[in-house]
């Protein structure tokens, strides 16, 4: 009988790999100007995705493992992204 | 001539590529559905453009882990020719059949329109009935190829850029419209050469791609 584990991977463009989704929504926030953002200017933004996702399975080593290989072979693209593992014991 | 191509949910090309390889080239034409195993005897074989899944998760991501798909990757290690058309190339890079990716256009904007190619090689079995310059509609949002600057360095020296973009629409690195593998073998391009293989469609410049493909597979039609 397997653990349950939820888990999540962020995948964001690499630093070299030129982002215009980040660059348009930089500028969008530069021309803004909400009310209680004077005086305070949002820079180097950056677009990327959650992907949220539960595994079955036999301890947290093999659900680890699993996820890295999910992350890596489809979750991102490594020619231009990068990702990031989070798992969470069972409850 | 017998060439299969491949269809995927949310090909959208897939019947332009057929028609073009059937009615114009007077080839046999075989549909391939994703989930089913590539026929056997093919000279070619094309990914079509469209949408495969819905471009969920990147354009090509989902389609290029699809069962078929290591059938192909089989016949191009074994030197059978693909062509990849714009999600095709997606695709074939998402695959690892070809270097790179494909990302969102420099603009943020869909691109519909016609643009001009410099053919850089006319060497290869995808360019050599091609003319210096060829003219051919794009119709794509995730087409700013990108490659890191070793892989480009590669390309280049290698001479494995086949199409560039005389005005580039979409912010591709060194203005890249297609290229093509090491081995030769198996070439990726954003432009539709499909949709440019007819008078009726307002140019046929596409079809010196199809040309090029019969000429190297010497099977004639």
């Amino acid at each position: 009988m397997g653990s349950h584990f939820e888990a999540e991977v962020t995948v964001m463009p690499k630093p070299e790999v030129a982002d215009p989704q980040g660059q348009a929504i930089e500028q969008a926030l530069a021309r803004l100007a909400l009310s209680g953002t004077e005086g305070v200017r949002a820079s180097h933004v950056r677009v990327g995705k959650v992907v949220h996702l539960e595994l079955e399975a036999a301890d947290r080593a093999s659900a680890e493992r699993a996820l890295e290989a999910l992350a890596d072979r489809v979750l991102a693209n490594p020619n231009i992204e990068s990702f990031s593992c989070s798992i969470r014991d069972p409850k | 001539m017998k060439t299969g191509v491949i269809i995927f949910p949310g090909s959208n090309c897939d019947q332009d590529c057929l028609d073009v390889s059937e009615r114009v080239m007077g080839w046999e034409a075989i549909p391939c559905w994703h989930r089913d195993a590539l026929p056997p005897g093919l000279d070619l074989v094309i990914l079509p453009g469209g949408f495969s899944h819905g471009d969920y998760l990147r354009a090509g991501a989902i389609a290029a882990r699809a069962p078929v798909m290591a059938d192909v990757a089989r016949f191009a290690q074994a030197g059978g020719p693909v062509l990849g058309i714009c999600n095709g190339f997606q695709i074939l890079c998402e695959a690892g059949l070809l270097p790179g990716a494909l990302r969102i256009n420099r603009d943020l904007i869909f691109h519909c329109e016609d643009v001009w190619l410099r053919v850089e090689r006319r060497d290869t079995r995808f360019t050599s009935a091609c003319p210096e310059r060829i003219q051919m509609p794009i119709a794509h949002r995730e087409g700013n190829y990108y490659a890191d600057r070793e892989t480009l360095a590669r390309l280049e020296g290698q001479g494995l850029v086949l199409f560039r973009y005389e005005e580039n629409p979409n912010g591709s690195v060194n203005d890249i419209a297609g290229i093509m593998s090491e081995a030769g073998n198996v070439c990726g391009m954003m432009p539709h050469p499909e949709r440019a293989s007819e008078d009726v469609l307002g140019c046929t410049d596409g079809r010196s791609v199809f040309e090029s493909l019969a000429l190297a597979t010497g099977v004639g039609n």
